[in-house]
């Protein structure tokens, strides 16, 4: 049989659509500027390279420990360390316009005039495909509340990135609210040609032997296989909910995890805390999707978006 | 550097809780320098979910010890899940193996003494270090620190040139007290210090009166994500700003971590 399509258009709204070649993409913080893996993993294979967040100046980040280890899983409290706009647009951004693989900025900020800011600039530079919105930061304005966690706040901020984006825009969701099916029709009504889910999930170790928190930020974001299953069931959520794409990550280690989230309603999928594990993962993913396609006679990819809500049955009971 | 499957050739105990295991990879026996590492998947499986970085104790690229070119040892202290698996690995396991990596230790080219200091098993990047000075007839002396005697790295694992002395927390073994007790009568004897320990240990070393030309180089440890440069998980705090152990590292000059 001929080889299946697996390419993908996350941003069919938009102009300029965002077509992948295939639908893996690296999730921002686990791939650098995209150069730093070049030696192990042929970066140009890969559907799209998500950035490190860039924010308006550059970020020096949290005090140590940043990270910790927890079942299946890990917290990270970076501190959203970066090189800042300048340094990104001056010596990122031309590496990034020399290559076929799409690259999507990811960007934070702690006001919406932040946003704005490192949106359009970074919108109207060459090399950058999309932006990435993540809106988990604390808003500055708002007592440190993250943009994230109300209709509101997530709305305004993905309607004034909007207005100054050329590009195609991604919105990141915070899973820590208490509707998330809510902050994902306010962030498409305000605009968002696709949303990302999921960030991280707020969490904390405390070590015994010192009596006090772990991690120098008390608190971090927990990724890996241990979010998995969370990350999965809101991608279903959402994909009963809007009309945009989306695009799913948490914890994906393979071409199976990959499947579950993309037979849950999501256009493409992102790699993250596993490529710290296996470098090679993103592409791992992308061959198993190409072998699950080709064993199962399925020509196209898109014809497994949201599928399992057409078989939504237990398969036992089938 | 490279992501293989390294077989285990042997895997044995040298102190309390400490091992050695020998690996065969060739390309990274052959690459591998003084200082840098190596990242270890724990298993299989992704619980424990990260890989352990590993410093290189010595391989068979450098001459003065017995092991076949092909071949590596790291040295791990068994502290939890991820290196209770390395001691459960029997000769013939396969371990996935990303590396060497980061930067390592430069001997001066005017070096002819070299005052290696360790603490724990921050000794054993000093060892490769310590077997390639003995390699360049430099005259080399190791002086390291343990918690207590069950502990000391042994003496036989060293090259018969090197002068190894010790101190124990607890005065089992060697001089009571810190091994920084230990360094100041060689201050004056050595050309180039370089160290690796815990960061008291090395702030300690800092606030110790050396001639201002002397040149001191410490590998940093530090847990660690991805080790590729990326998660900046490592990342400390220096007069260059923010440095990644893991790429930027581990060896830094000391004068530049701006400790007092």
């Amino acid at each position: 049989m001929d080889v299946s399509n697996l390419a993908v258009n996350c941003a069919p709204k938009h102009p300029n659509d965002l077509w992948l070649k295939n639908p893996v993409m690296t999730a921002s913080g686990t791939f650098g500027y995209g150069t730093e893996y070049a030696k192990l993993v042929d970066v140009n294979r890969l559907g799209a390279i998500v950035s490190k967040a860039i924010t308006l100046r550059a970020r020096d980040g949290n005090a140590q420990p940043r990270i910790a280890e927890t079942p299946s899983g890990m917290l990270n409290a970076i501190g959203l360390q970066n090189v800042g706009l300048n340094a990104c647009v001056k010596e990122k951004a031309p590496i990034w316009a020399s290559w076929d693989v799409p690259v999507i900025a990811n960007v934070a900020g702690f006001s919406v005039d932040e946003y704005v800011r490192v949106v359009e600039t970074l919108s109207a530079t060459d090399g950058v495909a999309a932006i990435e919105l993540n809106i988990s930061c604390p808003n500055v304005a708002s007592e440190g509340k993250s943009f994230g966690l109300t209709c509101e706040d997530a709305a305004m901020v993905t309607a004034a990135a909007r207005s100054v984006c050329d590009v195609p825009l991604i919105v990141k969701l915070s899973p820590n609210v208490t509707d998330i099916v809510e902050i994902a029709r306010a962030v498409v009504d305000a605009g968002a040609d696709a949303l990302s889910l999921i960030n991280t999930i707020p969490g904390m170790v405390i070590d015994v032997r010192r009596r006090a928190p772990f991690l120098a930020n008390v608190t971090g974001g927990l990724s890996g296989p241990a979010i998995r299953p969370i990350a999965v069931r809101i991608v279903w959520q959402v994909a009963q909910a809007v009309d945009v794409p989306l695009i799913g990550l948490g914890g994906i280690t393979c071409a199976d995890d990959a499947l579950q989230f993309i037979m849950a309603g999501a256009t493409a999928v992102q790699i993250g805390t596993s490529t710290f594990v296996n470098p090679r993962t993103a592409l791992d993913v992308l061959e198993g999707i190409e072998a699950f396609l080709d064993a199962e006679g399925v020509g196209d990819v898109n014809e497994l978006i949201g599928i399992a809500a057409k078989n939504d049955r237990p398969a036992r009971e089938r | 550097m490279k992501q293989a499957l390294a077989s285990v050739i042997a895997n044995r105990q040298v102190a309390a809780d400490v091992f050695v295991v020998r690996l065969e990879e060739a390309d990274q026996a052959r690459d591998v320098r003084p200082g840098q590492f190596v990242h270890l998947r724990c298993g299989p499986t992704y619980d424990p979910l990260l890989r352990r970085p590993l410093s290189v104790l010595r391989t068979g690229a450098c001459p003065v010890n017995d092991l076949p070119p092909t071949q590596y040892e790291v040295l791990y202290d068994v502290v939890g899940r991820g290196t209770a698996a390395f001691s459960r690995l029997r000769p013939g396991d396969l371990v996935d193996v990303l590396g060497p990596l980061g930067r390592p230790f430069q001997i001066e080219r005017t070096t002819r003494r070299l005052l290696l200091v360790g603490g724990g098993v921050g000794i054993v990047p000093l060892v490769a270090l310590a077997e390639a000075a003995v390699r360049r007839d430099l005259a080399v002396t190791l002086l390291c620190g343990f918690r207590d005697s069950s502990k000391v790295f042994p003496s036989d694992q060293l090259p018969a040139e090197v002068e190894y002395r010790i101190a124990t927390d607890d005065g089992s073994a060697g001089q009571h007290g810190y091994v920084t007790t230990l360094v100041p009568e060689y201050l004056s004897w050595s050309d180039q210090v370089c160290a690796c320990g815990p960061v008291p240990m090395l702030k300690a070393l800092g606030r110790l009166d050396r001639p201002k030309s002397l040149p001191v180089q410490i590998a940093m440890e530090e847990r660690m994500g991805c080790a590729m440069g990326v998660c900046l998980g490592c990342v400390v705090p220096t007069r260059r700003g923010p440095q990644r152990v893991c790429r930027d590292g581990p060896v830094f000059a000391l004068d530049d971590m701006g400790w007092t």
